[in-house]
């Protein structure tokens, strides 16, 4: 389970990223497509690690960057807030065919402990 | 407008909300200061303080997600080095021992910290840590 905390700074990055995508991305384009995948990584002896990984498709860039082709605020979250916060690994990039950003969170051994008492800890 | 107390010192932001972090330094550089940092943590803190040059004050966020800073208040007194606590719990949350120390309840305005800092600065450091 996530801090509050992390989940609402990864929920304002998922939402500037899917503003981004209605407004000038995949979501405003007939052929855009969004692939958004996320899993648990647990390395040897550490706290395991949320990666979330949003990769658009099928996107024409010259319209995107004839939009402007940037998130301001929601690139200053991603790229500075997540990392600076909660220690979180970023990417952020404008590729041929749409954004293409991960993030990667580490959760910490703390909360992994309250999520096997089933219980709900304090952020 | 009057010259700030804080221009060209060395303050050092510790606080693990960035936005909040963001504005701190805003602010203080609008007064002419020399901000150190944001950093987000203990760890970071102190080896910030420690890594030098020396800092002239410090903000400190008494909840740096879910650890407590003493440990960067006691490296700052037993550097003689003033600093501000600020936190969004009550005072009665805070660990007694740092009778001395201002504490800036959020929200508060900038002015309430500018001044808060002032205080400190300007209070006569101590020949010796108790």
């Amino acid at each position: 389970m996530l801090p509050s905390g992390v989940v609402q700074t990864l929920a304002m990055a998922v939402h500037e990223l899917t503003t981004n995508a209605v407004k000038y991305a995949a979501f405003s384009q007939q052929t855009g497509r969004i692939d958004i995948r996320w899993r648990i990584e647990v390395p040897e002896d550490q706290v395991p690690w949320i990666h979330v990984d949003w990769k658009e498709s099928g996107v024409e860039t010259r319209e995107m960057s004839a939009e402007g082709g940037r998130i301001g605020n929601g690139r200053r979250l991603i790229d500075e807030a997540l990392p600076y916060q909660f220690g979180a690994r970023t990417t952020f990039a404008f590729e041929a065919d749409g954004v293409r950003c991960t993030i990667a969170l580490p959760v910490f051994a703390s909360l992994t402990e309250e999520v096997k008492d089933g219980h709900f800890g304090p952020s | 407008m009057a010259i700030s107390v804080l221009r060209d010192r060395r303050i050092l932001i510790v606080e693990d909300e960035y936005l909040v972090a963001m504005s701190l330094r805003d602010a203080l550089e609008s007064l002419g200061s020399v901000v150190v940092g944001p950093v987000p943590s203990v760890e970071k803190a102190i080896k910030t303080i420690e890594a030098g040059p020396e800092i002239d004050a410090a903000i400190v966020d008494v909840n740096l997600g879910g650890v407590m800073a003493y440990p960067i208040a006691d490296l700052l007194l037993a550097r003689n080095i003033p600093f501000v606590f600020t936190t969004g719990y009550e005072k009665n949350a805070l660990r007694a021992g740092y009778p001395e120390i201002g504490i800036c309840h959020k929200p508060y305005p900038f002015p309430k910290m500018e001044e808060a800092l002032a205080s400190a600065m300007s209070t006569p450091k101590r020949a010796t840590i108790a």
